[in-house]
């Protein structure tokens, strides 16, 4: 077989920001805007639940997996490297591999499932289930605000911090405040990605500010 | 909008939650064995308590987890909120004519 008729899982996969037709609108930096939404493609994430009180062992397992302390602590993430690791619930995370490799997740969950061996724990690969959207730049609170119950002021939402909550009226978002820029990555279902997406931008009309389009690297 | 603390996230909205009904009903041992009756008063009856309730919620949009809520029905008052295993809150129970 010649190799342009090869497939490969990456030349398959669809973004979920194709039906919005984000390439034309992309521009290098803020440039002035208030709040700049990132598309982030492919991003391989993995829900871990475990018990730690039932299963100790699963804590240092992970551990020699990833390099990750498991955050117990709720609303709270971990982040080394390319990965990082968010507290979902008391038995629940969301490991997050920041790499667009077609496997990137499913790897991810192999390591985890080699080293919980025997451990009563469920790992499962949910890279396609998600999507992830960067959101920046001086305005991304006032403009999040609109959108979600949460209240987004410094003092009650701080870098390192990660809540799941209500997006618009109709779907739960997690969202990881990583540093005080402050930049964000929301994770929504996939099929909500348009939804959320045109919302923010409403917001961002709200707000009266404008919203840039930014590269994803 | 209620301010529901709930005990593994911390103080959210009412919107990110769902509403369980009454707490503590204790479902019969051998469903199989009790009438007609008594198993329709425990699926549909509750105490409806005008005043301080006990009630269960889930953080639906949250952590997803089931805890119980300490709540005065006509004021709206939240007393406090428990998880599921442990004992509720010591409270002045107040119930209005």
């Amino acid at each position: 077989m010649p190799d342009s008729m090869m497939t490969t899982a990456a030349s398959l996969r669809h973004s979920p920001f194709d039906p919005l037709h984000l390439a034309v609108r992309t521009q290098d930096g803020l440039q002035g805007a208030g709040i700049g939404l990132i598309p982030r493609d492919f991003r391989g994430l993995v829900t871990l639940r475990v018990d730690l009180d039932r299963e100790p062992t699963a804590r240092q397992a992970v551990t020699d997996a990833t390099g990750l302390d498991l955050p117990t602590a709720p609303n709270t993430a971990a982040s080394q490297d390319r990965l990082s690791v968010l507290w979902l619930g008391p038995d629940e995370w969301l490991f997050v591999v920041d790499d667009p490799a077609p496997d990137a997740g499913a790897d991810l969950q192999t390591k985890l499932t080699g080293l919980l061996e025997g451990v009563f724990a469920q790992v499962v690969d949910v890279s396609g289930a998600q999507a992830a959207i960067g959101v920046t730049g001086p305005d991304a609170r006032e403009v999040l605000e609109r959108a979600v119950p949460l209240d987004m002021h410094p003092r009650s939402f701080q870098p390192g911090q990660v809540k799941h909550t209500l997006f618009g009226r109709h779907t739960g978002v997690s969202l990881h405040l990583k540093d005080d820029q402050p930049t964000l990555d929301l994770y929504c279902r996939r099929s909500f990605t348009g939804y959320v997406w045109r919302y923010l931008e409403d917001c961002a009309k709200g707000a009266e500010t404008t919203l840039a389009v930014l590269a994803d690297r | 909008m209620l301010l529901i603390p709930c005990p593994y996230c911390g103080a959210r909205t009412e919107n990110e939650f769902a509403y369980g009904g009454e707490a503590h009903k204790v479902r019969p041992e051998h469903p199989e064995e009790v009438s007609d009756e008594a198993w329709a008063d425990y699926l549909f009856l509750q105490k409806n308590t005008n005043g301080t309730y006990y009630e269960r919620w889930v953080h639906a949009h949250g952590c997803r987890r089931w805890f119980n809520l300490v709540r005065d029905t006509l004021t709206n008052q939240v007393h406090g909120a428990y998880k599921i295993e442990e004992e509720p809150p010591k409270v002045d129970e107040t119930t209005y004519v």
